[in-house]
């Protein structure tokens, strides 16, 4: 298999990605801590809390969508892949763009808080996420329709209306 | 209870026709490392957690496998819909399309049929998170395979996030295992 250098991003320009974007709920960023600083915290039953001037604990709910992961950590790149930014093509795209980010901090911080639910700084994202993917979804749904069936309060039941996820939207691509 | 929201856990938009990846992506969907196994075995296995911890987590991550399922069978239905019957025969896909057109049905990447005894349920915690850290295991290395298999960016990213996101499963699994066996379960 091999990759084309400009088809993927190499893991050397991940924090000129980071500072490309303009976080929104997550804490201010540092500069990677470079140390393998993966803690036993489970045999503790504690949270995962190192708390270290150059380290940051959660991603960005930008950066934590193009990974899979809010928890910084947890990324483990394969061989030399890592994310490609997604770029909306059109109005539809990004309005719907800031809800999959959203949507997946929340999923992504309530695995998480399953498990540790005292940590306060984990659950302070996530109502923070809670709140914005409200509102992105609100956005969202005031030009386009219903994302859940309880929203179809306009002037038709549009929530069986095509487009459905599965369906190939032929003009318009994220990539 | 199970509710719908309009939307993938991640865009999907394939734009070239691969029906020699559809037929190996479906092993996630129907295969033994897919992720209606995972779905089934989490969403079995949550009734019978001792704490609250368990049942919340299961709860959870099989409610977001469901959604995965969603994805590959996003991919493979894009991957296939346009395709003709000449293109369908060059990629050994005929036998399966006289039993199934070009319908999702969830088997693996030989059409062996998905089957419950894919995975266990046990009620013994200890037992019940170790198969499922296996199973996440098993998942990004399928996952990985795939990945090898092809060269569409289009079906590379979601293969990568969901490959992400079986090594987060994982974790919280062997967290949640090391927790149990502190606490003698």
């Amino acid at each position: 298999m091999k990759f084309d250098n400009d088809k993927f991003i190499f893991n050397d320009e991940l924090i000129e990605i980071e500072n490309f974007y303009n976080t929104d709920v997550s804490l201010d960023l540092h500069q990677l801590n470079n140390d393998n600083v993966y803690l036993n915290s489970y045999k503790k039953n504690e949270p995962y809390n190192l708390k270290h001037d150059s380290y940051q604990k959660f991603c960005s709910t930008k950066e934590g969508f193009l990974k899979g992961n809010m928890l910084k950590h947890e990324f483990k790149p394969y061989k030399n892949l890592t994310y490609l930014p997604i770029v909306p093509k059109n109005a539809r795209e990004a309005k719907l763009l800031p809800v999959y980010e959203y949507d997946h901090a929340i999923n992504d911080l309530n695995l998480y808080l399953d498990l540790y639910p005292e940590d306060q700084e984990a659950f302070d994202l996530f109502k923070k996420c809670v709140m914005a993917f409200k509102n992105a979804k609100r956005e969202y749904e005031s030009v386009y329709g219903p994302l859940c069936v309880e929203d179809t309060l306009g002037s038709s039941f549009n929530w069986s209306q095509d487009p459905w996820p599965w369906d190939k939207d032929g003009e318009s691509k994220y990539v | 209870m199970f509710k719908y929201e309009k939307k993938l856990n991640y865009p999907i938009n394939i734009s070239k026709k691969d029906l020699r990846m559809a037929k190996l992506l479906l092993t996630q969907f129907g295969g033994a490392n897919g992720e209606l196994g995972a779905t089934l075995r989490y969403f079995s296995q949550k009734f019978t957690m001792p704490d609250e911890k368990g049942r919340a987590l299961l709860n959870d991550i099989a409610t977001e496998e469901f959604g995965h399922c969603e994805m590959i069978c996003t991919m493979v239905h894009q991957l296939t819909k346009d395709a003709t019957i000449e293109e369908l025969k060059e990629a050994g896909l005929d036998a399966t399309y006289a039993d199934h057109g070009k319908a999702i049905y969830p088997t693996d990447a030989s059409g062996v049929p998905f089957t419950v005894t894919y995975f266990a349920s046990t009620s013994d915690p200890l037992a019940d998170l170790m198969e499922d850290m296996a199973a996440e295991q098993k998942a990004r290395a399928t996952y990985e395979n795939l990945i090898e298999l092809t060269n569409d960016e289009d079906i590379i990213r979601p293969l990568l996030f969901l490959r992400q996101r079986e090594i987060v499963h994982y974790n919280r699994f062997k967290e949640l295992f090391e927790y149990y066996e502190s606490k003698g379960y």
